[in-house]
């Protein structure tokens, strides 16, 4: 079993619908790890999952060796699993500040709190000189920042990131590649979700193949580079 | 034929003050009411229930005590206790249910009113004003009590308005308000926080049945009557609009105040229900309403 996170025989349902079947995986403390799938293959049901945003499910989650399957999402996330959603999530009413204030515990001391929001503002500049503006006046490149300073400034030991780059311009992408590209780098480990396989290939230590809510294949960026496997599992 | 009193400017100064205290009573049961809909999304049918133990329960404890004070404070403590665990114990369970959710809070209110109704039969009580002298205010002499009512219910206003734009809890209930499930995944206990609002909603009715108690008779069903003007209000003012509530509170109470110098108390409600009718056609998401933008 690994030191972080691990999943044993994940069943996910939305309603009556089984969404994921017998999904197990293990991420370890220092991991980068990608699941890769077609659109509507199970990949943000697999995320949702771990934190129990997802009408039901059954299997194990264990994480730092406790089994939170049943836990609430505050309750997961308040362990160290930080979360950036694939439609970003960021409340449009709310400024910058506040939004990256939001994700911070209570019990994080004022000077902790400030030194982490100025570590966002550093890595992200844009974000900085918008400190004060709204949310919901960002760009979509600039709130996909957003939400990954939201997650930052929890201090995660696990950071699980929807679909990146979905939705964004091709430019933006860049900038959004080159932030991940400084994350995976650090002290935390990553679980990615995505459909932009070789953009991500250059980031992970491995992955997985998702399919019809099954993983279907596992294997490191060399193996899971391999056109014939991507023509298979990710061309529509 | 009834004559229309003359309006002198001191009675201009009294009526406008007891329009500001009615309007103060009217704006503490909306702001709760707005608070429970806007966060929770529960059309809270026993909130009148609420007022209306308020002021029954200060008249317990002003029988036993002869305190008022006493009664207050004793009343508004023990209806929030209710709160908490008509919430925990009962509403917690049926937020993803409206329809449960409007049937449960309507029973609740039903059995609260009519134990009320078995216990004290039908007829009207009065409490005595803790506070029966009247100061010189404006150039007129205005009783104390009302202006007490005026200064409980700017301290509300205020404290309420910080909590909401100023404080840690204030950001977590406007995200639970707005993206509950969204502010799960950033750590906010919501549950915790729905049980806050509704509590802090209820306290809010609790304390608007204790401060009316001395200013007009109480009967069972006396929270329908002050329940049906503050869902006008928060309709008027803007859901969920804490501003709005407000400021239509005390529009609302200046009409009242006024009115009643022209027309029965009957025809001065439906005169207001009329004009709110009229202004929603006009304006349908009230004075401080937000428009349905996803940005």
């Amino acid at each position: 079993m690994s030191d972080l996170l691990s999943v044993e025989d994940l069943n996910a349902f939305y309603g009556d619908s089984q969404v994921l079947f017998d999904v197990s995986l293990e991420i370890g403390s220092d991991d980068v790890v990608g699941v890769f799938g077609r659109n509507g293959m199970g990949k943000t049901t697999l995320l949702n999952s771990l934190v129990n945003r997802i009408d039901r499910k059954t299997g194990t989650v264990t994480y730092r060796g406790q089994d939170v399957s049943d836990w609430a999402p505050h309750e997961i996330i308040r362990e160290g699993i930080a979360y950036v959603p694939e439609e970003r999530e960021i409340y449009p009413a709310l400024s910058v500040r506040e939004n990256l204030e939001l994700a911070m515990a209570a019990s994080v001391s004022e000077d902790v709190r400030e030194e982490r929001i100025q570590n966002v503002f550093t890595q992200f500049e844009r974000l900085g000189e918008r400190e004060k503006q709204r949310g919901g006046t960002l760009s979509g490149g600039e709130q996909q920042m957003l939400a990954i300073g939201r997650a930052l400034v929890t201090d995660p030991d696990l950071l699980l990131l929807d679909e990146p780059t979905e939705g964004l311009a091709p430019a933006i992408i860049d900038d959004v590649v080159e932030i991940l590209e400084s994350l995976v780098t650090g002290d935390q480990a990553v679980l990615i979700v995505e459909q932009n396989i070789n953009r991500m290939l250059p980031l992970i230590d491995r992955g997985y193949m998702i399919q019809t809510g099954q993983i279907v294949e596992e294997g490191d960026s060399e193996y899971l580079g391999d056109e014939e496997l991507q023509e298979k599992y990710l061309t529509v | 034929m009834y004559e229309i009193p003359l309006i002198t400017a001191d009675n201009f100064i009294t009526y406008a003050l007891n329009g500001v205290s009615r309007g103060m009573i009217i704006f503490l049961v909306a702001s709760g009411l707005s608070l429970i809909f806007g966060l929770i999304g529960l059309i809270n049918f026993a909130h009148g229930a609420m007022l209306a133990l308020g002021g029954y329960g200060t008249y317990i404890v002003i029988q036993a005590t002869g305190n008022f004070w006493l009664g207050l404070v004793v009343s508004v403590a023990l209806v929030t206790v209710l709160g908490f665990v008509l919430e925990r114990k009962l509403l917690y369970w049926i937020y993803d249910e409206p329809l449960l959710g409007f049937l449960g809070t309507f029973g609740i209110g039903l059995v609260i009113e009519e134990a009320l109704a078995v216990y004290f039969g039908s007829r009207s009580y009065t409490v005595p004003s803790p506070l029966p002298e009247s100061v010189q205010i404006l150039g007129v002499s205005y009783p104390s009590y009302r202006l007490f009512v005026i200064a409980v219910g700017a301290v509300v206003a205020l404290g309420v308005g910080l909590l909401l734009a100023k404080t840690r809890l204030g950001l977590e209930i406007h995200a639970t308000a707005n993206m509950q499930p969204t502010a799960e995944i950033l750590g906010v206990d919501t549950a915790r926080i729905y049980t806050i609002t509704f509590v802090l909603g209820t306290a809010l009715a609790a304390l608007a049945g204790a401060l009316t108690a001395p200013i007009t008779s109480m009967y069972p069903t006396i929270g329908l009557d002050y329940i049906t003007m503050a869902f006008l209000v928060i309709i008027v003012g803007g859901m969920g609009s804490f501003k709005g509530s407000f400021v239509v509170s005390m529009i609302v109470g200046q009409i009242i105040a006024f009115g009643w110098l022209l027309l029965a108390p009957t025809y001065v409600r439906i005169v207001i229900f009329a004009a709110a009718m009229v202004f929603i056609l006009y304006k349908p998401r009230g004075f401080f309403g937000k428009p349905e933008v996803h940005e």
